[in-house]
C-alpha cells in the first residue's frame, strides 16, 4: 500500500515531463555549436562542446541549468531565466569565507550565482590565473613571470595555477590554518609535486627538498606548530617563485643574506656558503658527513665497552653470589 | 668494585665511623649539573628524533617548540653556570685541586680496567684495589668533562647561531647541529646506562648510593671500594696521632693487613 502511494506520486510529478518534448544536449548544439552564433549585442552563444564535456558539469544536461523557456518554441526566447548555480550550490557561501566580494554574506541567491562565474566561468572551468588576476592584478603579475607562471603559459599541463596551490574549497586567507598555503601546511602543498618523482624527473628539479627541510630546525619546529620559522615560501617566496640559477630568485646565492637577513639579523655572504638544504654524505657534505659518523661509531664503542662491562660485572656478582649458598 | 682488598685495621678508625667523601661544594655543583642536564634532555632531545610520538609528548608538556627552546637556555645557563665554578673549584679550591688530581688518568687505571675484567671472568681471585677514584668515576667524570666542552661550544654557537653564522660559513652552524645533537644522545646513553647503572642499578647500591646527597661513605664501602684511599686516610692518622713512639716496623704493619673477602 504504502509502495504504491509512492509510485503514484512519482508518477504524478513525472506528468509535465512527459507532456513536453525532452531537450538533449545535441537539440541545443545545433544551434549553439555554430561558432557565429552572437547575440544581437555580438556576445558569441557558442558552445565548444569538448570544453563543456571537461569540466565538472560535463556530465549534466544543458536544461539542468538553463531553465525557464518553452522547448516547444524554437528558437527560443532571447531572454531565458538566468543560471541559479545556489539551487545546487547551496552551501556557496560557506565554502567561499575568504571571498566575501564574490560572494557576498547578503546577496541574494540571483546575486549570488551571477558572481560564480566571474571566477568559474560559464561552464564550471578551472578557475585560470587569468581568472584571480581580474582581481589579483599584482598578483597575477608576480605570477606571470614566476617559473610557475611562464611553464603555464607554455602549456606545461602540470604547472601549477592558482587553485593548484590555494585550494579551491574552503577558498580562504593564508593566514587561516584550514588555508594549503598556511605556515604549517604549506611544505606539504608545495611537496604534491616537489616530493615527486615523476615531476622531479621530468623537470629536471632539485630533488629531497622535502625531506632535507623536514629533517632541518626550521622543518621540525614547523611541524610542531611554531609558525614563526621559515617554511618553503618564506625562503623561496611564493608567487614570485623562481629558480636558484636566475639572479632575481630570492634564493639566488647573492640574494640568500638578504632573503636569510629577513629573519636572521646581520645576515651576510657567510650565509650563502654551503647548502640550506642540506644532504649528510661523503660527497655533498664531506665535513659534516665525517662528524655524524664519526659520532655515530663513538657512540656504538662507547656503548658496547660500557654495556659489555656492566654484563661482565653483574655476571661476576651472580656467580658469586651462587657459589656462597 | 673492588672485592677482595687488603685492609689494615687499625685502631685510629672505627667500623661505625663514615667518612667524607664528597664535600658541600662537590654534591651542590652535583645537583645543579644533574638538574641543568635533565631539563636541557628533556627540552632538546625531542628535536634529535621529532619523529616519534613521544617528541610531541615532549613539547605539548613544555608548550611547543618555542617554549621549549627557552626552558633549554635556562637549562644552558645552568650547565655553563656550573663548567665554569668547576673551572675555579679545580684550580683555585683546595678540595677541588685534591679531587682533580685524583681524577687523572694515570697507567695504573688501564692495568685496572684489565685486572678488573680478568676477575669478572673468574681468572683472578682480586680485582683492582681503587684509590679515592677507580676507572671507572674517572671515565664518568672525562666523559662530562668532554660532554660539557662539545655541548657548551656547540650549544654557544647555535644560540648565538646569527652572530656564528656572520662569522663562519654556514657549515660551522650544521656541523654544531650535529655534534650538539650527537653528543646530546651519546651523554643520555652514557648517563643512563653507566652512571645510572653504577651508582643506582647495580647490586652495590641499588636504589641507590645516597652519597651524593649526604657527602658520606660508610667505612664498610669505603673499604670494599676505596681499599687504597681508606688505607692512605689510615696513614695519615697514624702518623699525625700515633707518630711518636708507635712506630711500626715492616714485620708488625704487614700482621695487621688482613684479606677481606667480600
Amino acid at each position: 500500500m504504502h509502495l504504491y502511494r509512492k509510485l503514484l506520486a512519482v508518477l504524478i510529478l513525472l506528468l509535465p515531463a512527459v507532456g513536453v518534448p525532452a531537450l538533449n544536449n545535441q537539440d541545443c548544439l545545433t544551434c549553439h555549436g555554430d561558432k557565429t552564433l552572437t547575440k544581437s549585442g555580438g556576445t558569441s552563444l557558442y558552445v565548444r562542446e569538448s570544453v563543456l564535456k571537461a569540466t565538472s558539469h560535463g556530465r549534466l544536461g544543458c536544461t539542468d541549468c538553463h531553465v525557464g523557456f518553452d522547448p516547444a518554441k524554437m528558437p527560443h526566447a532571447a531572454k531565458i531565466q538566468p543560471v541559479m548555480c545556489v539551487n545546487c550550490h547551496s552551501d556557496a557561501r560557506s565554502r567561499h569565507k575568504a571571498h566575501k566580494s564574490q560572494v557576498p554574506a547578503s546577496g541574494s541567491p540571483a546575486q549570488m550565482s551571477a558572481s560564480c562565474k566571474n571566477c568559474h566561468g560559464s561552464h564550471m572551468r578551472k578557475p585560470s590565473p587569468a581568472a584571480c588576476g581580474t582581481c589579483h592584478t599584482d598578483v597575477f603579475k608576480e605570477y606571470k613571470e614566476s617559473i610557475h607562471g611562464r611553464a603555464v603559459a607554455r602549456g606545461v599541463k602540470s604547472a601549477p595555477v592558482c587553485v593548484d596551490c590555494h585550494g579551491d574549497h574552503p577558498m580562504c586567507s593564508f593566514s587561516s590554518p584550514e588555508s594549503p598555503v598556511c605556515a604549517t601546511r604549506v611544505a606539504a602543498t608545495c611537496s604534491k609535486c616537489h616530493a615527486s618523482k615523476q615531476i622531479e624527473s621530468e623537470f629536471g628539479i632539485p630533488t629531497r627538498r622535502l625531506e632535507t627541510y623536514r629533517e632541518s630546525y626550521h622543518g621540525i619546529a614547523n611541524r610542531f606548530g611554531d609558525v614563526t620559522v621559515a617554511n618553503c615560501a618564506s625562503c623561496h617566496g611564493s608567487h614570485d617563485i623562481l629558480p636558484s640559477s636566475d639572479p632575481k630568485s630570492s634564493v639566488n646565492k647573492k640574494n640568500l643574506p638578504r632573503t636569510c637577513g629577513k629573519c636572521h639579523a646581520g645576515a651576510n655572504k657567510n650565509f650563502a656558503k654551503g647548502k640550506i638544504h642540506v644532504v649528510i654524505s661523503r660527497s655533498e657534505e664531506p665535513v659534516l658527513y665525517y662528524v655524524s659518523n664519526g659520532f655515530k661509531w663513538l657512540t656504538i664503542c662507547t656503548m658496547v665497552a660500557l654495556v659489555g662491562h656492566i654484563g661482565l660485572d653483574l655476571f661476576a656478582k651472580f656467580r658469586r653470589r651462587r657459589s656462597k649458598r | 668494585m673492588a672485592r677482595n682488598t687488603v685492609v689494615r685495621e687499625p685502631e685510629v678508625v672505627s667500623s661505625s665511623e663514615e667518612f667524607e667523601r664528597f664535600s658541600l661544594v662537590f654534591r651542590i655543583q652535583h645537583i645543579v649539573l644533574f638538574t641543568s642536564c635533565i631539563v636541557l634532555m628533556i627540552t632538546g632531545l625531542p628535536l634529535r628524533f621529532p619523529n616519534t610520538g613521544w617528541a610531541a609528548v615532549f613539547f605539548n608538556l613544555t608548550g611547543g617548540v618555542a617554549a621549549s627552546g627557552l626552558i633549554h637556555r635556562v637549562g644552558a645557563v645552568g650547565l655553563i653556570g656550573v663548567g665554569v665554578f668547576h673551572m675555579i673549584y679545580i684550580t683555585l679550591m683546595r678540595d677541588g685541586r685534591h679531587n682533580f688530581r685524583e681524577l687523572i688518568p694515570r697507567f695504573h687505571d688501564v692495568k685496572d680496567v684489565f685486572k678488573n675484567v680478568w676477575y669478572f671472568l673468574g681468572r683472578s681471585k682480586t680485582g683492582a684495589p681503587f684509590g679515592r677514584f677507580s676507572y671507572i668515576e674517572k671515565f664518568d667524570y672525562w666523559a662530562v668533562y668532554w660532554g660539557m666542552v662539545v655541548m657548551i661550544a656547540s650549544g654557544l654557537m647555535l644560540w648565538f647561531q646569527d652572530k656564528t653564522m656572520s662569522i663562519l660559513p654556514k657549515v660551522f652552524i650544521d656541523v654544531a647541529r650535529e655534534a650538539h645533537s650527537d653528543e646530546a644522545l651519546l651523554a643520555t646513553l652514557a648517563i643512563i646506562i653507566w652512571h645510572f647503572y653504577n651508582v643506582h642499578f647495580s647490586p652495590d647500591h641499588f636504589p641507590m648510593s645516597w652519597t651524593w646527597l649526604t657527602g658520606k661513605i660508610s667505612h664498610e664501602k669505603m673499604i670494599h671500594h676505596h681499599p687504597l684511599e681508606y688505607e692512605q686516610i689510615v696513614a695519615e692518622r697514624e702518623k699525625s696521632t700515633g707518630g711518636n713512639g708507635r712506630e711500626h716496623s715492616s714485620s708488625e704493619a704487614g700482621e695487621d693487613i688482613e684479606v677481606v673477602e667480600h
